[in-house]
């Protein structure tokens, strides 16, 4: 263990949750889950554009925390960064499996049926980007979600997929190239 | 890359920034904390990674409306569905009991794995040299096996005594 208990504390905010998770207190459990549940959830929503399958890689990926919540050793991992690695490795399954059974993917936050008239164009505009981030190769399409829309640092970002901070950046630089042509985004400027 | 900068500020720095650009878009916030400070003093002072960063401020813009809608949030009850199962004690002691359970169950399946392999080649080497041979020049079965048929024959006949 690298660091003290204290010290991971001080490092970590959710360790105390979870210890106190580890230990059988629901509302400690409960608070974690609302810290970072939506976050996972938004996470796997945009990997697997299905609300449903979102929703079981959630739940999934907070009961694998809880299998490990009383051995967990604090300092060698980030909380947040373990759940979204755990979220992201679940989602790729999925997606996987998806593609072994020949099944389109879905993505149905594309169409929105319910958005109010003058939102109209904007919700438009927003299936249009949604759209063109499903049709990233998977590998930048996570390093944009990681970075871009769900705030991780650059370390967390390339912790979670496994790869160096350098690479992150290229397959980001590679995900912004293919959204500027495919938005006709001037390319004078560079 | 021309500029009239160019002798104030190193190229490398100008390369990063651009790299910095290309990579993470033109919110300073959005950079790696330990290059930010440095990173927008260089970036004041070149026109081409302006004109550059407001290249990426605009495809940032198109991103943003990429957000997913607020209505789609989990809900009360799919919070709940992630608590701990009821009655699952997450104590150390009933995890590491739980985990060695499991661990012990996985070890029996592979400890009888060899035996088991073992007695089926036995069992199919037995099987082979036991059963009726026939002799591939007159397709006739040997002596010994005749009599196997027979005993065969008889346990069938006893089976059938017992049949309704």
């Amino acid at each position: 263990m690298p660091q003290s208990p204290a010290d991971a504390c001080v490092d970590d905010p959710d360790l105390a949750l979870l210890r106190a998770a580890g230990l059988g207190d629901q509302s400690a459990a409960l608070q974690l889950v609302r810290l970072h549940a939506p976050m996972l959830h938004r996470l796997a929503w945009r990997m697997l554009g299905d609300e449903h399958e979102a929703q079981d890689v959630v739940q999934e990926t907070c009961l694998r925390l809880w299998r490990v919540a009383a051995d967990w050793r604090a300092g060698e991992a980030k909380i947040s960064t373990w759940l979204h690695t755990v979220a992201m490795n679940l989602s790729r399954d999925r997606l996987r499996r998806r593609r072994e059974t020949c099944q389109v993917d879905s993505f149905d936050w594309l169409a929105s049926e319910d958005s109010p008239e003058h939102d109209f164009e904007r919700e438009r505009q927003g299936e249009r980007v949604r759209l063109a981030l499903a049709q990233l190769p998977d590998r930048q399409r996570e390093a944009l979600i990681l970075s871009h829309f769900e705030g991780c640092t650059q370390t967390e970002a390339a912790t979670v997929m496994g790869v160096s901070v350098e690479a992150l950046e290229s397959l980001l630089s590679r995900a912004r190239r293919s959204l500027r042509q495919r938005w006709l985004i001037g390319e004078n400027a560079s | 890359m021309s500029h009239s900068h160019s002798s104030e500020v190193p190229a490398s720095s100008g390369r990063r920034v651009r790299e910095l650009l290309l990579a993470y878009g033109a919110d300073p916030a959005r950079w790696p904390a330990a290059e930010r400070t440095a990173a927008q003093l260089t970036l004041a002072q070149w026109p081409e990674l302006l004109a550059l960063a407001k290249r990426e401020a605009a495809l940032d813009a198109m991103l943003e409306l990429g957000e997913l809608p607020a209505s789609m949030k989990m809900d009360e009850a799919a919070l709940v569905r992630c608590l701990p199962p009821s009655g699952v004690s997450m104590l150390p002691v009933m995890t590491r009991h739980a985990d060695s359970s499991m661990q012990v169950r996985s070890d029996s399946g592979w400890r009888w794995a060899a035996p088991a392999l073992a007695a089926a080649i036995s069992l199919g080497i037995g099987m082979g040299w036991w059963l009726p041979q026939v002799d591939p020049s007159t397709g006739v079965t040997t002596v010994a096996d005749v009599e196997d048929v027979i005993e065969y024959a008889q346990i069938d006949a006893e089976y059938e005594e017992f049949l309704p």
